[in-house]
């Protein structure tokens, strides 16, 4: 049915976030009209709620009757890509920016493909090298180094 | 007069020269390059910018966004892989031409095009900019809601393949914008009791990451395939001949291209199709249009560089962004405090010349690019995606990161940067929702004191008229097209039942 029914997937997926994020809404309290001067919290974000929802109905009657059309598989590196991104997020705090930027610059080319092992070594290590002495010493930017930063700082 | 010469003024001093001349440079060399647009590249660079005076940052930026419109030209040419989507028009007859062996004569027609358009348009700018503006001044709160509304309804006629998704992604750019501590009622909305998001969702991270870290992911996904390369020995300036040739298309696509960038969200994309479709239709030639035929390099370079100066007219005068990119340097303004409008030639005359003499700067600048490292240039394209895209994640976690120093930034970074993706993947542009970021207080903030002043009677924006005619040309944009092509199926259905029956 998704196939057959262009848009049907994103246009649900839009009414269902609507839903959930106007129940949000009625959680956000109502404060005396004269602080609210014109309008209250909620009017604004129930208002582009109402307007993502009317768009997501127009969305989905457009695309009835229209086949989807062919889109590319995503493939295991765009996940094992997303797997890294998202380990790189989570360890920063702990291995601070030049860490994670060598060990997600070593993982990524490696996973993308690249086999010149030499090369790749040493970008993973060039390029943290130049961000930290460019951005802490050059740009005076204190970069969170985590367990380095003994070291760096 | 002494403001234009306190604005020429950043060309003498040696940080601002310094990084116009990279941002030129950075510009040509990410507009050559397949997948990173001006867009991401302003995106990336704006974070970088809050350590620099604002005249120079805001110069840089604009810098980087007419190089990199040119940059966009030379991959298109020569490799048949526009660097930027402003290019993709050009590629249709540079290519051929780069094939029978005139790549240097399709480069220095693509320079001298580009050039004569961007100047044009700059001329322009700095003419219509502050009188604009001056109109604008005497704009209040329903006729600035009316305005931001029509700014975003122009997203429904951008080029995409639904306007209604536009749309979608405008109205969530403004739902970012309501995220954090509601100013006036004090109440906090969508923070989840995440403190750090009591001030709202930082601007730059989600830029990044709809733009960098969603193209990364789409690249992950794209097959390496070779790309064929065309080989250059030296760029031409175009022969008087040539120059007769195109002198006609390269001043009317300089008009289109102004225009389109004046009006809001449409840039440079829009301006080079509807630059080559002209160029064809006025051609004594139009038969050979796609083979490789001197006007079609010149109508959409010519059109797409000149909607770099007009999309800035609207950008800095009424706050409402012309393309993605000036909806980043829109971004670029508020973050260093300046705010568009009348208030900005008052408070920053030189800002105005200074932004024309960088971007007049720049366009002299990638001309010599353009005609002697078009070579060298072109050869950035052979970085393999393997390095380029991990490096430009390293940016991407350093700019997000940078701007409050803040962990919290870059998950949001990456929030936006998967959501994105799949956003793409659906269909729906980045730029809708930078818009809509970047105009969700203008719009919120303009409506609440409308409310106030028409005591809470929305029906009263009828008494304005200069809303009223804001709010008609919003319509006009987002029903115009449905309503031609419904008349225009009923007039085929009705014209092949007459056949019929005949």
């Amino acid at each position: 049915m998704l196939s057959r029914w262009r848009d049907l997937l994103p246009g649900l997926i839009l009414i269902a976030g609507v839903v959930a994020l106007f129940a949000v809404t009625t959680t956000f309290p109502t404060v005396p009209p004269a602080f609210a001067q014109g309008m209250q919290a909620t009017a604004m974000p129930r208002l582009i709620l109402g307007v993502i929802a009317l768009l997501a109905v127009i969305l989905i009657a457009q695309g009835y009757g229209k086949s989807e059309s062919a889109k590319p598989a995503i493939s295991i590196r765009v996940w094992a890509t997303a797997a890294l991104l998202v380990a790189g997020t989570l360890a920063f705090e702990w291995l601070g920016l030049t860490l994670t930027t060598a060990l997600t610059c070593f993982a990524m080319p490696l996973l993308w493909g690249e086999r010149r092992i030499v090369r790749v070594g040493v970008f993973a290590v060039l390029t943290p090298l130049l961000i930290y002495l460019l951005f802490t010493h050059v740009l005076q930017l204190r970069l969170p180094q985590g367990i380095l930063t003994s070291l760096l700082n | 007069m002494e403001h234009v010469i306190a604005g020429f003024g950043v060309l003498l001093d040696p940080v601002s020269l310094s990084v116009i001349v990279l941002g030129t440079i950075v510009g040509v060399l990410v507009g050559a390059l397949p997948g990173l647009s001006s867009s991401m590249a302003v995106a990336l660079l704006l974070p970088f910018t809050i350590y620099l005076e604002p005249v120079p940052a805001i110069a840089m930026l604009a810098a980087l966004y007419c190089a990199g419109t040119f940059g966009g030209s030379i991959t298109a040419i020569l490799i048949n892989a526009p660097g930027a989507p402003p290019a993709a028009a050009t590629a249709f007859d540079g290519y051929p031409m780069a094939q029978r062996g005139e790549a240097g004569r399709a480069l220095g027609m693509a320079a001298v095009s580009s050039v004569i358009g961007g100047i044009l348009s700059l001329v322009v700018m700095v003419i219509a900019a502050p009188a604009l503006a001056q109109i604008a001044n005497t704009f209040g709160p329903p006729e600035y809601f009316a305005l931001a509304v029509f700014g975003l309804s122009m997203l429904a006629s951008i080029s995409s393949d639904s306007p209604v998704k536009n749309l979608i992604g405008g109205a969530l750019g403004l739902l970012i914008a309501t995220v954090g501590v509601d100013l006036t009622t004090g109440v906090e909305r969508f923070t989840f009791g995440v403190p750090e998001l009591y001030e709202g969702i930082s601007f730059i991270p989600v830029l990044i990451g709809l733009f960098a870290v969603a193209e990364l992911l789409t690249q992950a996904n794209a097959k390496d395939k070779p790309l064929e390369r065309v080989s250059l020995t030296a760029v031409k300036l175009p022969s008087l001949a040539d120059f007769k040739a195109v002198w006609k298309t390269i001043l009317r696509s300089s008009g289109i291209g102004t225009f389109i960038g004046i009006l809001p969200a449409e840039g440079s994309t829009v301006a080079a199709m509807i630059g080559y479709n002209e160029a064809r239709r006025w051609s004594k030639h139009p038969e050979r249009f796609g083979t490789g035929e001197i006007e079609g390099i010149a109508g959409p370079e010519a059109a797409n560089n000149a909607a770099t100066g007009g999309s800035m007219v609207p950008t800095l005068a009424l706050g409402i962004p012309g393309s993605a990119t000036a909806a980043v340097i829109l971004g670029g303004l508020q973050i260093h405090g300046l705010r568009p409008g009348a208030y900005l030639f008052k408070n920053q005359p030189d800002l105005l010349y200074s932004i024309f003499a960088a971007m007049l700067f720049a366009n002299i600048v990638f001309l010599g690019f353009g005609l002697l490292g078009a070579r060298l240039f072109s050869r950035i394209s052979l970085v393999p995606r393997t390095f380029l895209w991990p490096t430009v994640f390293a940016l991407c976690v350093v700019g997000a990161y940078g701007v409050n120093q803040s962990l919290i930034d870059v998950s949001i970074m990456m929030l936006a940067g998967f959501i994105g993706f799949w956003l793409k993947r659906f269909g729906f542009g980045a730029a809708p929702i930078i818009m809509g970021v970047v105009l969700g207080s203008l719009v919120e903030n303009s409506l609440a004191q409308s409310m106030i002043i028409f005591d809470h009677h929305a029906l009263r924006f009828v008494e304005r008229p200069i809303a009223l005619a804001f709010f008609a040309l919003a319509a006009i944009s987002i029903f115009y097209k449905p309503l031609s092509d419904a008349i225009r199926q009923r007039r085929t259905a009705r014209t092949s039942l007459s056949g019929e029956t005949r």
